[in-house]
């Protein structure tokens, strides 16, 4: 028996017995943190004597802990905030270069010079290109910048006029392919489950479990989760079920579940296909819906007059679901009808030759899938009757982006939408609406559903990257960045471009890291002339820069989130929330809106700018900006705490409480649904008529201005199988490279905090090249081996770490590592599949124009 | 009489290792040092395989090895339970590392810094002067949160501010805090719930920590 010894705890952890030392400063100052979009999470930081040393889920008001998306709780990112801080690698003076020649490998030779020294000559330059053509720069910044987060950088982006716009998710950091069908579908910025309500998950390559941080956590934990990942990753490991399928094939797998539901199973929530898909709607022989030939409206087929209607006739009796029907002498059928035609073919025992799931593993997943709908269920939330389909199916960036990923999303949505499931109580919810889209997202159009959203054919293209040429429905939350890169360094032949940008400015991301093809990518930035790089580190795109504008941190800085910016997945709450400053900026960097407030004056549009700061940031009268005075960041921090809260609450209390926030409402929760039924608006599917007219009228434009090496042929109403492009690659490259979002770096830039990175390690196979246990035997390659991965563009050389929960044809790499250049992430030295990802043309989705995340490769011993 | 003890419910694990920053940021812990761990194991052989992550502390045994062997006393145990070390007191002869037998202890032999060559962060000068080189040192519950907490009348395991950082922090909710003399604390009700199972029981150390799931 252990003798126990009373002991008063008096130094910290009751350690050393000493004295505690009484504090000057010792406070908790409460805080938010988006750093990844699945938050706003609010957080408190604890500052001692002027030093941030910790942080935790902020529970001091009431609500905060029910309410918010963290429920008082931590994902592990913010700690990276406070390591940022004190990085001594921060770059803490402008500088400017005095090396003429660029590289990754060359030394700038940077000089420290001053604000205005550094100020001026961004402005000058700027000003000149502005004059002839504001397109003359390209952009490119973090993505929380355009969530509201990133000071009055939006601002100063749009009033500047319209650069060429090289953002976009074509890398790493995005998914990109959803954004622009969650709105074209369900007005949305992009999708995930209702996941407060949600029981059943179907899980194709996404590591949403840890990655989705403490929202996507606390409430995915509740429901049976079916894992589809060539990977073991961590959300497979904590899922009801793994399934190891072939990478590139998920297609495959929801075509035959689709095929199950309808031709073996049966089970339909017809009345929502009826009265809320377009399954209901004729479409004639030429693959479009027939319309009234005075009104130009679709029609439907009214089974109890027997006669085909327009799709908003008043007192329309039942509709046919399925059915040949002959309308005006012309053969016609339902949506629903070409659907169960086209979906025949793609049977479970075709499907398993392809991905290599069980056929009757398949037919239990459907089975299962449509028995926890519950078809036909309601749910009374709040004295509002509501159907309840606690059923979803995610997708991942592998499956959502590259070739084919238009089939994917669209077979994704049609799946949920068999079984009632989109915008239902439990089911597949659009998340994050940006109310400036999303009004267009939900706008009744000219058919009866939402009114598309795409570019106009405009050749020659105003942008390099070429999207209102190619691939119009970019229009909206999207841009195949990655060809911008691509035309910058080699062009399809005769492809007129405007001229080429004079200038890059950036704010904080890392376009050389985040794309693929790593020395392409190099080497078109290094052929722009003037490249201006906000940053806090001496990172990739750093280092080519000319001029360096260090910026705070985002413990060092100010931002409000307004109310009704986003409402996001679980959509528990709506707010206003402060991000104050925790600790003093470093003395000689300057806040993000200091610095584009300074340019936006001495470039000469100070008016437009402040204009645009009023109109972002819902700044209205008495506390609106005059329009050529510059004003202080906080003072329109103060503003806007003023504006949003009616005159009731200042910056001071803000900064006291940290947020107002209320729950939302089950209207607002399920509004979609609500304003869908009361505005007689379809979700337009099954049939995608406007994903092929506007692939037909592309394809009339291209012929027409000679170009023939751009297909449209995925322009498709219906999704079908179409061979993986990686089918093309060579038999030597006999592995697949699979990638996923890490749940300490996703979204978060956090490969350059050191604790961070030591902390990883913990989970073996996250930095390696992950490589099955057996296929290394064959290949006689041990763990830790150092070795080659070959993709036809380039090799990288790491070590190798085995694993049996991976398939003995794939590898994994993570995305979030590679770099070169960056203090501390360089250190890791680890690789990055991106480097070796090919970006091509060939290589890109005609519909979504998102970028092939799959690629393939041989592996040798180094 | 309390007895500190903590629940770990290995369904809800998902490896995030927010709980291993967490405690780091909290006892500003120097590189190479994780008082607070997950270890992830693979099973099984491709494609009958799965992934366990089994968070591990220091497990506060009842009757604690450590503090059989320690020569000075500067590992006690207190009245509630929580094995300290007395860093006044240690003498770094780390007997008490051997006697562990769950490998909860480590040795802060000098300092190092996470910047090497590049001077020492603000963060590493307030570890400097928290924690001592040249003796051992591990998971404290927290203890200083818990002390602060009872003082302002708040209940440990139950108010966020008298909790450990790592359960506190927890993004899955999958760890637990609370007096295991006290049959009605949410621990007791999860042990007995649950089956609560402790890390090698055959030692005969009685640990404090549970692991449920």
């Amino acid at each position: 028996m252990v003798k126990q010894i009373v002991n008063e705890t008096k130094g910290k952890g009751g350690k050393t017995g000493k004295a505690i030392e009484k504090k000057k400063d010792d406070v908790w100052i409460p805080t938010c943190c988006w750093f990844c979009v699945m938050g706003p999470c609010l957080h408190r930081y604890h500052r001692v004597d002027g030093t941030v040393i910790n942080v935790e889920g902020n529970t001091s008001e009431p609500g905060f802990d029910e309410w918010t998306r963290n429920q008082g709780r931590l994902c592990p990112k913010p700690f990276g905030l406070i390591e940022k801080v004190y990085n001594p690698y921060r770059v803490k003076s402008p500088l400017k270069r005095t090396n003429p020649e660029k590289g990754l490998d060359v030394d700038p030779g940077w000089v420290e010079i001053s604000w205005d020294e550094a100020l001026d000559t961004v402005a000058k330059r700027f000003k000149e290109i502005r004059a002839k053509d504001p397109r003359g720069v390209c952009s490119t910044f973090h993505s929380v910048a355009q969530m509201g987060m990133g000071g009055t950088w939006e601002a100063f982006y749009i009033a500047f006029g319209p650069m060429q716009d090289v953002r976009g998710g074509s890398g790493m950091r995005c998914g990109l392919g959803v954004h622009m069908f969650a709105n074209t579908i369900h007005g949305a910025f992009r999708c995930s489950p209702d996941t407060n309500n949600t029981k059943y998950l179907l899980i194709l390559g996404s590591n949403v479990v840890p990655s989705g941080g403490v929202c996507g956590n606390l409430n995915y934990a509740k429901a049976k989760k079916i894992v589809v990942d060539p990977m073991l990753s961590l959300t497979a490991a904590k899922a009801d079920e793994w399934l190891p399928i072939k990478p590139g094939t998920d297609i495959a797998l929801m075509l035959a579940l689709i095929h199950i539901i309808i031709h073996e199973l049966g089970t339909l929530d017809e009345e929502f296909l009826k009265n809320l898909t377009n399954s209901s709607y004729l479409v004639g022989a030429d693959g479009h819906f027939i319309r009234d030939k005075s009104s130009g409206k679709p029609l439907v087929w009214d089974t109890a007059a027997g006669v085909a209607r327009e799709f908003n006739a008043p007192d329309l009796g039942d509709l046919a679901l399925e059915g040949i029907y002959t309308v005006d002498d012309q053969e016609c059928k339902t949506a629903f009808q070409l659907l169960k035609e086209q979906m025949k073919q793609y049977t479970p025992e075709w499907a398993t030759e392809i991905c290599e799931i069980p056929a009757a593993t398949i037919r239990r997943i459907a089975k299962e899938f449509v028995d926890n709908a519950q078809i036909g269920s309601t749910i009374r939330l709040d004295g509002i009757d509501l159907p309840y389909r606690p059923v979803d199916v995610i997708i991942g960036r592998p499956v959502e982006a590259g070739v084919h990923s238009y089939q994917n999303i669209l077979a994704q949505h049609i799946l949920v939408s068999l079984v009632g499931a989109l915008e239902s109580v439990g089911g597949h919810m659009g998340g994050c609406a940006h109310p400036t889209y999303y009004d267009h997202g939900i706008k009744p159009g000219a058919d009866g559903m939402p009114q598309p959203i795409y570019h106009e054919f405009t050749w020659p293209p105003t942008c390099w990257s070429g999207c209102e040429a190619f691939v119009p429905f970019t229009k909206i939350f999207g841009h195949a960045a990655h060809l911008f890169w691509i035309n910058m360094t080699n062009p399809p032949p005769g492809l007129p471009l405007p001229p080429p940008p004079q200038a890059y400015l950036r704010f904080r991301n890392n376009a050389i890291h985040s794309v693929g093809e790593t020395e392409m990518v190099v080497s078109a930035m290094k052929k722009i002339p003037f490249i201006v790089s906000i940053s806090y580190t001496y990172d990739e795109v750093t280092q080519l820069a000319d001029i360096v504008l260090p910026d705070y941190t985002e413990l060092e800085r100010y931002d409000v989130l307004s109310p009704d910016y986003r409402l996001g997945s679980g959509r528990r709450f709506r707010g206003i929330l402060l991000r104050q400053p925790i600790v003093e900026p470093p003395p000689n960097n300057r806040d993000i809106s200091y610095i584009v407030t300074e340019l936006a004056d001495r470039i000469g549009f100070l008016d437009t700018y402040n204009n645009m700061i009023n109109i972002r940031f819902n700044i209205t009268d008495p506390y609106k900006l005059e329009l050529n005075k510059k004003y202080e960041w906080v003072d329109i921090v103060d503003r806007m705490c003023k504006s949003l809260t009616k005159g009731e609450h200042d910056l001071e209390w803000f900064k006291e409480h940290g947020a107002i926030i209320t729950p939302t409402t089950t209207e607002d929760q399920y509004n979609v649904h609500l304003h869908m039924v009361k505005e007689k608006i379809r979700y337009p599917v099954p049939y995608m008529d406007v994903v092929k007219t506007v692939g037909e009228n592309l394809q009339a434009n291209l012929a027409k201005v000679g170009v023939d090496w751009w297909s449209t042929k995925e322009y498709v109403a219906l999704p079908s199988y179409l061979p993986s492009v990686l089918d093309t690659v060579p038999k030597e490259y006999d592995f697949y490279v699979t990638t996923s979002r890490l749940p300490q770096y996703s979204n978060a830039s956090n490969n350059d905090c050191a604790l961070h990175n030591e902390v990883m390690q913990q989970v073996p196979g996250q930095y390696e090249v992950l490589m099955n246990a057996g296929a290394a035997r064959e290949r006689g390659i041990k763990e830790g081996d150092e070795v080659w991965i070959e993709s036809p563009i380039g090799r990288i050389k790491g070590a190798v770490g085995l694993s049996e929960g991976i398939r003995p044809d794939t590898l994994f790499m993570a995305g979030q590592f590679g770099q070169s250049v960056t203090p501390v992430a360089k250190d890791l030295a680890k690789l990055s599949v991106n480097a070796i990802t090919p970006i091509s043309y060939e290589w890109t989705d005609q519909v979504t124009g998102t970028m092939q995340s799959t690629i393939k490769v041989k592996v040798y011993k180094a | 009489m309390t007895r500190y003890g903590m629940v770990l419910d290995l369904n809800k694990c998902v490896a995030c290792l927010g709980c291993m920053v967490s405690c780091k940021m909290e006892h500003l812990l120097p590189p190479g040092m994780s008082w607070c761990r997950v270890l992830v194991k693979e099973q099984g052989t491709y494609p009958s395989v799965g992934k366990t992550f089994q968070p591990i502390v220091c497990n506060h045994c009842k009757d604690a090895a450590c503090v059989q062997v320690c020569p000075t006393g500067a590992t006690n145990k207190r009245e509630d339970g929580i094995v300290v070390v007395d860093y006044d007191k240690c003498v770094g002869c780390r007997y008490c590392m051997m006697a562990c037998p769950y490998g909860a202890r480590y040795f802060n032999a000098k300092r190092e810094r996470y910047f090497p060559g590049k001077g020492v962060t603000p963060l590493e000068e307030a570890s400097d002067k928290e924690l001592q080189t040249g003796v051992v040192m591990k998971c404290t519950f927290c203890v200083e949160k818990i002390e602060e907490g009872l003082k302002k009348g708040l209940k440990p395991g139950v108010d966020k501010a008298a909790t450990p950082s790592c359960v506190a922090n927890c993004m899955t909710k999958a760890r637990y805090f609370g007096d295991l003399d006290d049959p009605e604390s949410e621990v007791s009700q999860l042990i007995r719930s649950n089956r609560g199972r402790q890390l090698h029981p055959e030692q005969g150390t009685d640990p404090s920590v549970y692991y449920i799931g």
